[in-house]
């Protein structure tokens, strides 16, 4: 393997893992009892969810770069799944945002709102499924 | 865990990703990413980002004092933007050091304009983070 190409497999199994932690973590918290210790591991998984959303859209411009001249257009199917993903991944950092502050401003939060709090994780759990099926037809399209 | 690091990896990565949208949808993706390696993509974004998250706190710190989150967005994207563009035009200069002639005037130039595109994304960011902050009380309600 040339420099190329060993950057872009770094690149994509950097961008994988990313997703790896997102996702595996945000099921681990749905997964939580609905009480006060919800909250430290939340914080400590927003941490984590942050960093790593930060990493897989810095990485995903990076495998975007991998096909230089040769990107598929817009028009094709596979553009429109590549902005239908990245559409999904906004509406994921969107709808994060208000439970990662919730979180941040709340060390034990209340059973109600523990309760929906996990309810979030799980819907984020699902947003960020959704990312990687449509990320997994892109890598084979 | 405090509110600035999801706020600022959250104005760093929608910038991101709204400009690759444009981008891709206006043909140009392609092109521009060609023309930059791995490492200067990656040291783009992380300038983004430090600078991004030092603005963000800066934002949070003075919001409360200073007048609410889009006048504070107004001010600190404007110094967002400034600190960007020299950040990027440091890492440009530095990975292509034959077109420093070029960058360091575009740089000096470029200033007053990233200061008004940096107070316009940030008093649009600072409209959205006002919603999510409005959002945070319905989720902790009892």
């Amino acid at each position: 393997m040339d420099v190329h190409e060993v950057t872009t497999v770094g690149v994509r199994s950097l961008h994988v893992a990313a997703m790896a932690v997102a996702l595996g973590g945000a099921v681990l918290v749905a997964l939580l009892p609905a009480d006060g210790s919800l909250g430290r591991v939340a914080a400590r998984y927003e941490l984590a969810f942050w960093t790593a959303a930060g990493v897989l859209v810095m990485t995903g411009v990076g495998n975007l770069a991998a096909f230089g001249q040769g990107l598929p257009p817009p028009s094709s199917d596979w553009g429109t799944a590549l902005v239908a993903k990245l559409g999904a991944v906004a509406l994921l950092m969107l709808v994060s945002l208000p439970r990662a502050l919730a979180v941040a401003g709340l060390e034990a939060p209340a059973h109600a709102a523990a309760a929906r709090i996990r309810a979030m994780y799980a819907g984020t759990a699902a947003l960020l499924a959704a990312v990687t099926a449509l990320a997994v037809w892109l890598a084979h399209a | 865990m405090t509110a600035t690091w999801p706020l600022a990896t959250f104005h760093t990565t929608l910038l991101a990703l709204v400009t690759v949208v444009l981008a891709y949808r206006g043909g140009g993706l392609g092109e521009a990413l060609s023309g930059l390696s791995t490492l200067a993509g990656f040291a783009l974004f992380g300038v983004l980002w430090a600078t991004t998250t030092y603005t963000t706190r800066r934002a949070l710190r003075d919001a409360p004092v200073r007048g609410g989150m889009v006048r504070m967005g107004v001010r600190w994207g404007a110094v967002n933007g400034a600190l960007f563009l020299w950040g990027a035009s440091a890492i440009l200069a530095a990975t292509q050091p034959a077109g420093i002639l070029f960058i360091v005037p575009i740089a000096v130039l470029g200033t007053f304009v990233a200061l008004v595109v940096g107070a316009v994304i940030g008093a649009l960011f600072g409209i959205v983070d006002t919603a999510a902050f409005g959002a945070v009380r319905w989720i902790v309600r009892n």
